[in-house]
C-alpha cells in the first residue's frame, strides 16, 4: 500500500486493545482510518472514551505493553508500515518527536519537574537535529521567542513550576515545534486553560502552522474549537469514526445521528433565548461489550432493526463528506420529519418582584502570613465590592476565568466564610455576620451543587443516605415512612430510580452523580441554589440533561440560581442576568441577550470572542478581540482597572483610578472609563 | 536558600533542646535514689544529707537541668552509677561501634536496595522482576535477629568459619573486623536492601507513569535514558526520606544484632543501663541517639534541595 501524494501520515484500521480481564480485551480503538495533508489542520473529535486519545497515541506507538496496537501508519519520508518497527525502533523514535511532535492536555505535569525547560527543549532538537549544543541552545531560545516567550534567555535557564500553565503549554509547543516536525498532535492541548488562554494559544498554533509549515490534529471534545480552529474534521464515538469531511459542509449538514445529536445538546452563544437543548438520551458507551455493529445504535432516535446486521461502513456522501449509517440522509430527514419530536422551548419562569438574595458591596479579603512568627504581611483581595440581585425564578449567571473570586463569592454568599465587610439579605436578613445559631435555620434554604461529581460525593454513603442526610440534620421528617416517600419524591424529581437509594456513588455514571447531588441540594426545599461549574466535568451529551434538569426545576420549584462558570455559552443558556468578573470585581452585569449582543466592557467582549459558535460560518464574521498577556495573580493586582494590563484600549486614567459601575439602560451597566466617554 | 539552611539548622537545635530536657525530666522522675546508687548502701544518714546536697537534688528541677546542660556543653557528661566511671569513658567507644554499624549497613544498603528497586520496577511482570521482588518480600518481613540466629548456626556453630563474636574496627585489626562484622553486618544489610527495594520500586514505577515521562517518550527518546533522566531522579525523591528513617532505625534496632553476636554497642549498652537504672548514661545514650537521628534528617533535607529545585524555589 502506498500514500497519496502530499499526505503527511496515513493510519488504516488502527485497532488498540488493552486488557480488561483474563479473557477479554477492551477495543479502545475499532478500525480507524484519518489521512493528514501537508499544510491542513485536522479536528478529532469526541466525548470522554470515544477513543480520540488512544488513536493519536497509537499513530505515536505511545500505547505501552500489555495494550496493543494493529493497523498500518504509514508517515511521509519513512518506508513501509511504521507500525511493523516496533515501539522502540530507531524508525519509530525518529518519528516521534522528529516527524509528528504531541503536545498533552496537563500543561502543570506534562513537563518534568526537576529539569529546566531549556533542557527540555534543547533535549528534543539534539534528538532529531544534527547540531551541537550551542547551536540547540540557540534553536531552543529563538523556538521560545516564536511561541510569545518574553525575555527567553533568562527563562531558558528556569524550572516548570516556575511558568503558568498557559506558559507551560507555550514551552510545550515550543518544545515539540524546535526538531521542526511535520506534524503536531495536540491532545486537549488547551483544556486545562482559561478561555482567554485557550484562544491564544490556540491561535498561536494556528499561525505557527503557517510560518513553520506543519500540519496540526486538534484533539478534543470541544466542537466550537474545531469549528474555529480546524479545516477538516473527524468525528469518534466508542473507538469508530462515524463521520469526516470538510468543517463547512459537516456543520451545515450533520448527517450521523451521533453528530447531528451532539450539535443539538450544545448550547451556542447565538442561541435564542428559550432554545432547550435536546440531550443525547442514555449512557456513553463502555468499551467493554461494544456490539458488533453500530456503537451509537442503543442511544439512536433513528434506529432500525437492519442496523444490527454488521458494523456499516463509512460510505462517501459526496463532497469529501463520509459517514457510517445505514440511513441515508433523506431516510433520517424523514424520520425527523414524522418524530416532531422538537424539544420546544424552555418551560417558562416565574420570576418573582421581592427579591430573594441581595448582595451590597461585599468584600471578602484573605490575610497573607510569612515567617516563624506568622505576621500578616498582607491581603488577597479575593472579591472586591460586590452587589447583586436575585430574584425567586430567576438565574444569575456568574462568569469569569481563574482567580476572579467566583468561588470565594459563592463561598462568602453560603456563609462558609464570614466576608470581611458587606451585606447578604436573604429574604430581607442580613446572613453577612449573623451567629452561627441565628443562620442555623436559614442554612437549608440556600443550597450548593458542586463541580466534581466524583469527589463531592462519600464514596462510602448510599445515594439514599447522600440525599437524606439534609432532611435528618434538619429534622424535617418525622417519622421513617415519611424519610422514605421524601427520598422516593427527591429520586423522582431528579430523573433517577427510587430503586437505586441503595448503591454508592461508584455504581451511578457522572451525570448519574450529578442528579444525585441536586437531589442532595433540594431535599431541604431550599430558595436559592447555588451552582458552582455543575456541568463542566461532564461530557456534552450528559450536560444538556443536566442543564435541562436545572430548568425544568427552576420552573416547577420556583427557585433561584446562581449560575457561576467559566464557560460563557452555558451560562448566557441558562442565565437570565450575567454578572462578569475579573480579579474579584463586577466589570460588567446585563441581561443575558443584552450582553451577548451589545457587551460594553472590554474583557466582556473578548471573553466573548474567545468563545466559539459551532457554525464555522457564522463565527467568522463575528467581531473578534484579541487579548495579549495573562491575568495577573490576585496578589499582584493593578492598581487602577483590573483590565489595564492587559486591555488593548487602556488609557494612564485606567493604570490609576479603578472605574464604578454606571448605568447604561436597559439592565446593563459596565464599569469602564472608555464606555462613559462614549455615552 | 540560605534562609532555608538557617532555619533547618535553628529547628534542629530546637529539637534536641527540647529532647533533652525531656530525658531529663523522665529520668529524674525514676525510682532510684541517685545518693544510693553512686556511693553504695551503706551511707549513713549524715552522709546522704551532704552527698545529697553536693549532687544538687535539693535544688529546683529547672536549675538541675541548667547545670546539668552546662555540664554537657563544657563536656562533662556526668559519673555511671553502675561502672563508677566519666560517662564519655563507657558511652565513647561504644557509641563509635554502632555509629560505625549504622553507617555502613546504610551506605551498603541503599546502593544496593536502589539498584534492585529501578532492577524490578523497569523489569516491571518480567522474570527479573518476580524473582528480586519475593526475595525482597521474604527478607523483609523476616526479623534481623531470626535471621542472625541461622547465619550464627550455620557459619559459626555447623562450618566453624567465623567467630561467634567480638568486634574490632578495620583500623585496629582488619583481619578480626572482616571476621567479626560479616555475620552482624549481613544481617543488617538484608533488612535495609529489601526495605529499600521495596520502596524504590513503589517510587519509580509511580514516577514511571507521569506524565512527563509520557512527554519525553513522545519526543522519541531512548528508553534508557528515559529512565535515567526523567525517572530515576524524580523517583528517587522519595527514597531519600528513607535514608533518615533507616539510620535512626540502624542506631535503635542494632540491639538484637548487638546482642546476638555480642558485639559492645550503645544497644547493650542501653539496655543494660535501663536495667541497673544507670541514669547519667541513660540520659547521655538518649541525646546522643536523638542528636544522630536529627542530624540524619537534616542531612535528608539538605539533599533534598540538591535533587529537586522545587523546594529552593518556594
Amino acid at each position: 500500500m502506498t500514500m497519496k501524494a502530499n499526505d503527511l501520515v496515513q493510519a488504516v484500521d488502527i485497532r488498540t486493545s488493552f486488557p480488561f480481564d483474563k479473557n477479554r480485551r477492551v477495543q479502545a480503538v475499532d478500525g480507524v482510518s484519518l489521512e493528514l495533508k501537508r499544510g491542513e489542520i485536522v479536528g478529532l473529535v469526541g466525548e470522554s472514551g470515544s477513543g480520540k486519545s488512544v488513536t493519536s497515541m497509537s499513530i505515536l506507538q505511545l500505547i505501552l505493553p500489555p495494550g496493543k496496537v494493529e493497523g498500518e501508519v504509514y508517515v511521509d519520508g519513512m518506508q513501509g508500515n511504521m507500525l511493523t518497527y516496533g515501539p522502540q525502533s530507531e524508525e519509530a523514535r525518529s518519528v516521534r518527536g522528529g516527524k509528528i511532535g504531541m503536545i498533552f492536555q496537563e500543561p502543570m505535569t506534562s513537563l518534568n519537574p526537576i529539569h529546566k525547560v531549556g533542557f527540555q527543549i534543547q533535549e528534543n532538537i539534539l534528538t532529531h537535529q544534527k547540531v551541537s549544543e550551542e547551536e540547540a541552545k540557540n534553536l531552543a531560545i529563538d523556538m521560545m521567542r516564536k511561541v510569545g516567550i518574553a525575555n527567553p534567555e533568562m527563562r531558558y535557564n528556569q524550572y516548570p513550576a516556575e511558568f503558568s500553565g498557559g506558559m507551560r503549554q507555550r514551552i510545550m509547543i515550543a518544545m515539540v515545534l524546535a526538531a521542526k516536525p511535520d506534524v503536531l498532535i495536540a491532545d486537549e492541548a488547551t483544556t486545562a486553560l482559561d478561555v482567554t488562554t485557550q484562544a491564544q494559544i490556540l491561535e498561536l498554533i494556528q499561525n505557527l502552522s503557517k510560518t513553520e509549515n506543519v500540519s496540526v490534529i486538534i484533539v478534543t471534545h470541544n466542537l466550537g474549537l474545531v469549528a474555529r480552529y480546524a479545516d477538516r474534521i473527524y468525528v469518534m464515538y466508542g473507538g469508530n469514526i462515524v463521520e469526516s469531511g470538510d468543517k463547512y459542509t459537516m456543520f451545515a449538514s450533520p448527517q450521523h445521528p451521533y453528530t447531528k445529536g451532539l450539535l443539538a445538546a450544545v448550547p451556542r452563544l447565538d442561541d435564542r433565548k428559550d432554545r432547550r437543548l435536546v440531550p443525547i438520551e442514555g449512557l456513553p458507551p463502555v468499551a467493554i461489550n461494544l456490539p458488533p455493529y453500530c456503537k451509537f445504535y442503543e442511544r439512536c432516535k433513528y434506529r432500525e432493526d437492519r442496523c444490527k446486521e454488521g458494523m456499516c461502513p463509512l460510505s462517501d456522501r459526496g463532497n469529501q463528506h463520509f459517514v457510517r449509517c445505514v440511513l441515508s440522509a433523506e431516510e433520517v430527514a424523514a424520520k425527523e420529519k414524522s418524530m416532531a419530536d422538537d424539544a420546544g422551548s424552555v418551560p417558562e419562569k416565574h420570576i418573582g418582584e421581592e427579591p430573594i438574595l441581595k448582595v451590597e458591596n461585599l468584600k471578602m479579603y484573605f490575610p497573607i502570613y510569612r515567617g516563624v512568627m506568622k505576621r500578616k504581611v498582607g491581603e488577597v483581595h479575593a472579591v472586591e465590592d460586590v452587589s447583586f440581585v436575585v430574584h425567586p425564578g430567576e438565574t444569575l449567571g456568574v462568569v469569569g476565568e481563574s482567580g476572579c473570586g467566583k468561588s470565594t463569592l459563592a463561598k462568602c454568599i453560603m456563609r462558609a466564610i464570614t466576608p470581611v465587610d458587606g451585606h447578604i439579605y436573604f429574604k430581607g436578613q442580613d446572613i453577612a455576620r449573623m451567629k452561627e445559631r441565628e443562620l442555623k435555620p436559614l442554612r437549608s434554604k440556600i443550597t450548593m451543587i458542586f463541580q466534581d461529581p466524583f469527589s463531592s460525593l462519600n464514596p462510602r454513603q448510599t445515594a439514599e443516605s447522600i440525599v437524606g442526610e439534609p432532611l435528618q440534620i434538619n429534622h424535617l421528617t418525622s417519622s421513617r415512612a415519611e424519610y422514605d416517600a421524601r427520598i422516593n419524591e427527591l429520586f423522582e424529581l431528579v430523573g433517577l430510580d427510587p430503586s437505586f437509594r441503595t448503591r454508592v456513588p461508584r455504581e451511578f455514571s457522572g451525570g448519574q452523580r450529578q442528579r444525585i447531588g441536586i437531589a442532595r441540594a433540594l431535599a431541604c426545599n431550599p430558595d436559592v441554589m447555588i451552582c458552582d461549574e455543575p456541568v463542566s466535568a461532564l461530557d456534552v451529551s450528559i450536560q444538556a440533561q443536566i442543564i435541562n434538569l436545572l430548568e425544568d426545576l427552576q420552573s416547577s420549584l420556583n427557585l433561584a440560581y446562581v449560575f457561576i462558570a467559566h464557560d460563557l455559552s452555558v451560562v448566557k443558556h441558562i442565565s437570565d442576568r450575567i454578572l462578569v468578573m475579573y480579579l474579584g470585581r463586577v466589570v460588567e452585569t446585563a441581561p443575558a441577550e443584552r450582553l451577548y449582543d451589545h457587551p460594553l466592557h472590554p474583557y466582556t467582549k473578548a471573553l466573548l470572542s474567545a468563545v466559539p459558535i459551532t457554525d464555522p460560518k457564522a463565527d467568522e464574521n463575528r467581531e473578534r478581540i484579541k487579548l495579549s498577556g495573562e491575568i495577573p495573580s490576585v496578589l499582584n493586582r493593578p492598581s487602577g482597572c483590573p483590565f489595564s494590563t492587559r486591555c488593548p484600549y487602556a488609557t494612564d486614567r485606567c493604570r490609576k483610578e479603578v472605574p464604578k459601575l454606571q448605568d447604561y439602560g436597559n439592565g446593563q451597566q459596565a464599569a469602564c472609563f472608555l464606555c462613559e466617554k462614549e455615552r | 536558600m540560605i534562609r532555608y539552611i538557617g532555619k533547618r539548622i535553628a529547628q534542629t537545635v530546637i529539637v534536641m533542646l527540647l529532647v533533652s530536657f525531656i530525658t531529663f525530666l523522665l529520668v529524674s522522675v525514676m525510682p532510684k535514689d541517685p545518693v544510693y546508687s553512686l556511693f553504695g548502701s551503706d551511707v549513713t544518714p549524715d552522709e546522704y544529707e551532704v552527698l545529697y546536697k553536693r549532687l544538687g537534688l535539693d535544688q529546683p528541677i529547672l536549675v538541675r537541668y541548667g547545670k546539668w546542660l552546662a555540664d554537657i556543653l563544657r563536656g562533662d557528661l556526668g559519673t555511671s552509677y553502675a561502672y563508677r566511671m566519666p560517662v564519655g569513658e563507657v558511652v565513647g567507644k561504644k557509641i563509635g561501634v554502632t555509629m560505625y554499624m549504622s553507617i555502613v549497613s546504610t551506605l551498603i544498603s541503599f546502593p544496593l536496595g536502589m539498584l534492585f528497586g529501578v532492577i524490578t520496577a523497569v523489569k516491571r511482570g518480567k522474570w527479573q522482576d518476580n524473582v528480586f521482588t519475593f526475595l525482597a518480600n521474604i527478607m523483609g518481613s523476616i526479623p534481623g535477629f531470626v535471621i542472625a540466629i541461622v547465619v550464627l548456626w550455620v557459619f559459626c556453630v555447623q562450618l566453624k568459619w567465623l567467630p561467634s563474636s567480638g568486634f574490632a574496627f578495620p583500623w585496629e585489626d582488619f583481619g578480626t573486623h572482616i571476621r567479626t562484622i560479616i555475620m552482624p553486618m549481613f544481617c543488617l544489610v538484608l533488612g535495609g536492601v529489601a526495605g529499600v527495594t521495596r520502596q524504590t520500586r513503589s517510587s519509580m514505577l509511580e514516577a514511571i507513569r507521569q506524565d512527563y515521562v509520557r512527554t519525553a517518550r513522545s519526543k522519541g527518546l531512548k528508553e534508557n535514558y528515559i529512565i535515567n533522566k526523567h525517572v530515576l531522579r524524580n523517583g528517587l525523591v522519595p527514597i531519600i526520606t528513607l535514608i533518615g528513617g533507616r539510620l535512626a532505625m540502624m542506631i535503635g534496632g542494632s540491639v538484637f544484632i548487638e546482642n546476638v553476636f555480642s558485639i559492645p554497642g550503645m544497644g547493650a549498652l542501653m539496655v543494660n543501663s535501663v536495667n541497673k537504672v544507670d541514669v547519667p548514661v541513660i540520659q547521655v545514650c538518649v541525646l546522643l541517639t536523638a542528636g544522630c537521628i536529627s542530624l540524619s534528617y537534616l542531612f535528608t533535607d539538605f539533599l533534598y534541595l540538591a535533587v529537586d529545585p522545587r523546594i529552593s524555589l518556594q
